[in-house]
């Protein structure tokens, strides 16, 4: 295969993207890597996370913890790992609270843990029983209450 | 009722499997008669998919809760649209679109393409046939709507009401039609893999509908980002939500595929490429489904962690291992005859637009995928944050823009310096007079600057490209301006078309870098009459209007808008809660919109003593991005009009045909 000038130029121009990616791709890991945690995987974990680390942790909303402020803007509430009852965590989030965060609702958060207390700086909550998820246990519940499939008067 | 459904879709697998059967079989043995048998049997596919699918939907309408799809995604209250919607609102019920939307497709392509393509056609059947008893196979045995519950339930769960919305009835449709279109253009590909007819037949017969699946699928990608823009209150439409990354990788790799096909159309390169494109399109858009069901993938958009995600990786390995495998038998055929000849010229600019492209696209892949990857590799979860996507993507993005500008410009083979130095003196000159003036506007971020930069040579470099065919028209012709431009895009819908296509581009890049750039937010509550401000605008709130309905409790707050101090709007901005539906919340924005910039309204909360408070966001720019989706799609839906051209070209090619018979 001849090597011709134009042969040689383009493998540079490649040559020249392909180091681009590299570099992109190595600086931009090293920037954007998070721990992405279940709340009881957290707490198995938590000695050994840096004090100011930032990471990701899902859980559910656990049912009467969540307060929130007149302003709408301060949140606080318990995340709990469905089946580990103790693993639990205290989170408070500033900004817009998403429409689908409700009580049981999954939720994923990002931020940083400070006094105990996991300080969120991204709040997201899943979109409503699109894909079943919600309401597969709620006809599952209702099922083994009394045989009803019911949702409009829960 | 039920049971017909449920068993209709066993008799589709039937049909299905002959369907691919016949049409093999007729291949190998030169029966036209078994070819036909599959050809019909498409059809008949379609009309018992179509006649599942009213069954589903009069079950819905019937309110037939002893059927557990029905039960679960309707209600006696649900409004009728929305009981049609909640068809595909759920798992099984998608499915059971995409089946009929793959059937559609499947038999379109049998009808358009029976008397031509011979030697495609039963291999091509055979592949959209084999996808789609695949689809049927996870709605037979893993999913089906069907299914009846042990004791009826007095009325259904509902639909939840964030998705009661006019969105719902489009846009997953939408991006289904956008997603399976993709299989046609494989199957031809498969299809002169297996015949060994590698020439450019496939993709010339697939050509329109690789522009139509990818003209449809942006609809898609654009609706959805205008949807979440509307909806969800936090003032942005993108998240880099796996969801969202699965649509947005096939439509990265079939725009790759668009350009590449042009030098294999030309300069008969990159045949092997070309496969490999259009066979990744279509495994990427199957697993985006396999993403957005299996829930290994965590995301906003929930979907039920069910079993059917395994059936697709199944679907998807045996996609990705046919396709190599069926190459790597042909590749000695698939050679190419030429080479780039120079850096400067078209088929280099495309090549770097490819790399970039799939630059991209591997950079969201793996974004996606990484909390999988280093679960399997490293026994934790690790994800990357939308700094990964954006620190990746927003270079790559201003190079693909920046090659944007060049690649029209440059000629096949070779472009001559003098040619080079006319064709970008303007372009050049133009450019760096709006950057100096960009600085001395004040723009001060980098990337915005660049973005801008670029986004105005581009448009520089499209208009004198498009001037100077108007002129060659108006020397020759002696038309006005306004005509020679007109009889320019007539006569060539393909390349002016797209041009068209890349000023939708600009647009919306325009107006992702304005909203992303220089967005800006402030929070504030606020008692009746009370003002506050945010950039050249001042909100005055005036009231919150309390109304229940026998649907929703709703809190409706007005607010006066003046920009630089001269009354624009009144916007209403309203929370609504729907007590039927676990005291559901809804937050619905209200935007003033202009073109230099959106005021973005958020009613977060109202105290009992009439207070509110709220937060605003000002995007600037950000219509540019609907607006340019538009010009995207309009350019785009121009290349697909029959082409004068292309007809001449398909007359030529039949008398060849006609002269190799006799």
């Amino acid at each position: 295969m001849p090597f011709n000038k134009t042969r040689i130029r383009l493998l540079l121009g490649l040559g020249v993207i392909l180091t681009a990616f590299g570099y992109l791709f190595i600086s931009g890991m090293q920037a954007s890597q998070v721990y992405y945690l279940t709340v009881d995987e957290y707490q198995d974990r938590a000695a050994t996370l840096a004090p100011d680390e930032p990471f990701r942790v899902s859980g559910r909303v656990k049912p009467d913890s969540v307060v929130l402020s007149d302003t709408g803007l301060d949140l606080q509430f318990t995340v709990y790992a469905p089946g580990h009852a103790n693993a639990t965590m205290a989170v408070a989030y500033q900004g817009v609270v998403p429409d689908t965060f409700m009580e049981n609702s999954e939720v994923v958060v990002e931020g940083t843990m400070k006094n105990d207390v996991f300080q969120a700086h991204t709040l997201l909550a899943k979109c409503p029983s699109k894909y079943e998820a919600l309401a597969d246990e709620e006809a599952q519940k209702e099922a083994e209450a009394g045989g009803r499939v019911t949702g409009s008067d829960t | 009722m039920a049971e017909i459904g449920f068993y209709l879709l066993y008799i589709g697998l039937g049909v299905a499997a002959l369907s691919v059967a016949s049409s093999l079989m007729g291949v190998f043995t030169h029966s036209p008669s078994l070819i036909r048998v599959g050809e019909r049997g498409s059809l008949a596919l379609l009309a018992i998919v179509t006649l599942t699918m009213i069954l589903l939907a009069r079950l819905f309408l019937m309110d037939d809760f002893a059927v557990q799809y029905v039960a679960e995604h309707s209600s006696r209250s649900t409004p009728t649209l929305y009981k049609f919607t909640a068809l595909w609102g759920g798992q099984s019920g998608s499915l059971l679109l995409w089946v009929w939307i793959q059937s559609i497709y499947t038999a379109a392509v049998v009808l358009t393409n029976r008397r031509k393509n011979r030697d495609l056609m039963p291999y091509a059947n055979a592949v959209l046939s084999g996808i789609t008893a695949f689809f049927l196979v996870t709605l037979c045995f893993a999913s089906n709507p069907f299914l009846r519950l042990a004791a009826v339930p007095l009325d259904g769960a509902g639909l939840n009401p964030l998705l009661q919305n006019p969105m719902m009835a489009i846009h997953p449709p939408t991006l289904y039609v956008g997603y399976i279109g993709f299989s046609v253009p494989f199957a031809f590909a498969m299809a002169a893999l297996a015949s060994g007819r590698t020439g450019d037949t496939w993709i010339r017969t697939s050509r329109r509908w690789t522009l139509f699946t990818w003209f449809v699928l942006g609809t898609g990608i654009l609706l959805g980002s205008w949807w979440a823009y509307l909806e969800l209150g936090w003032g942005g439409y993108w998240a880099w939500d796996p969801v969202e990354n699965a649509s947005l990788m096939p439509w990265l790799t079939g725009t790759a595929y668009l350009h590449s096909v042009m030098i294999q159309e030309r300069r008969r390169m990159l045949k092997v490429w070309n496969m490999v494109l259009i066979a990744a399109s279509f495994a990427l858009s199957i697993l985006g489904t396999f993403i957005t069901r299996s829930g290994v993938i965590s995301s906003v958009h929930s979907f039920a962690q069910s079993s059917v995600g395994y059936y697709f990786l199944f679907f998807l390995v045996v996609i990705v291992f046919s396709s190599i495998a069926m190459i790597l038998y042909r590749l000695p055929e698939l050679s190419a005859r030429n080479r780039v000849e120079s850096i400067l010229s078209k088929e280099s600019a495309f090549l770097f637009n490819n790399v970039l492209l799939l630059g991209i696209t591997f950079a969201v892949l793996w974004g996606t995928l990484f909390p999988i990857l280093s679960e399997w590799v490293r026994g934790t979860k690790i994800t990357v944050t939308l700094t990964w996507f954006n620190h990746f993507n927003v270079p790559l993005g201003l190079a693909l823009l920046l090659l944007m500008g060049i690649g029209p410009l440059l000629a096949w083979r070779k472009t001559s310096t003098v040619l080079l130095l006319r064709s970008f003196r303007w372009p050049v000159l133009i450019t760096v007079a709006g950057s100096a003036a960009l600085v001395i506007l004040g723009v001060r971020d980098v990337m915005a600057a660049m973005s801008y930069t670029f986004c105005l040579f581009v448009l520089a470099c499209t208009a004198i490209e498009v001037l100077h065919g108007a002129a060659a028209r108006r020397r020759l012709h002696g038309e006005g301006l306004i005509s020679s431009l007109v009889h320019l895009v007539g006569n060539n819908k393909r390349r002016y078309g797209g041009y068209i296509v890349h000023v939708g581009i600009v647009m919306i890049f325009l107006g992702i870098t304005g909203s992303s750039a220089f967005q800006q937010e402030t929070t504030a509550t606020v008692k009746p009459g009370e003002s506050f401000q945010l950039g050249p605008y001042t909100l005055t709130y005036q009231e919150v209007i309390f109304q229940r309905t026998a649907r929703a409790e709703s809190y409706t707050s007005r607010v006066d808008v003046a920009r630089h101090g001269t009354p624009v709007a009144t916007l209403h901005p309203a929370r609504e809660i729907f007590p039927s539906f676990r005291n559901q919340p809804a937050t619905e924005v209200d935007i003033y919109h202009a073109l230099s910039e959106d005021l973005y309204v958020v009613l977060l909360t109202t105290t009992d003593a009439g207070g509110a408070t709220f937060k605003v966001y000002l995007n600037p720019l950000i219509s540019w991005i609907w607006l340019g989706g538009v010009v995207l799609l309009l350019g785009g839906f121009i290349t697909m009009l029959p082409d004068v051209r292309e007809r001449r070209f398909a007359y030529q090619a039949s008398l060849e045909l006609k002269r190799v018979a006799t």
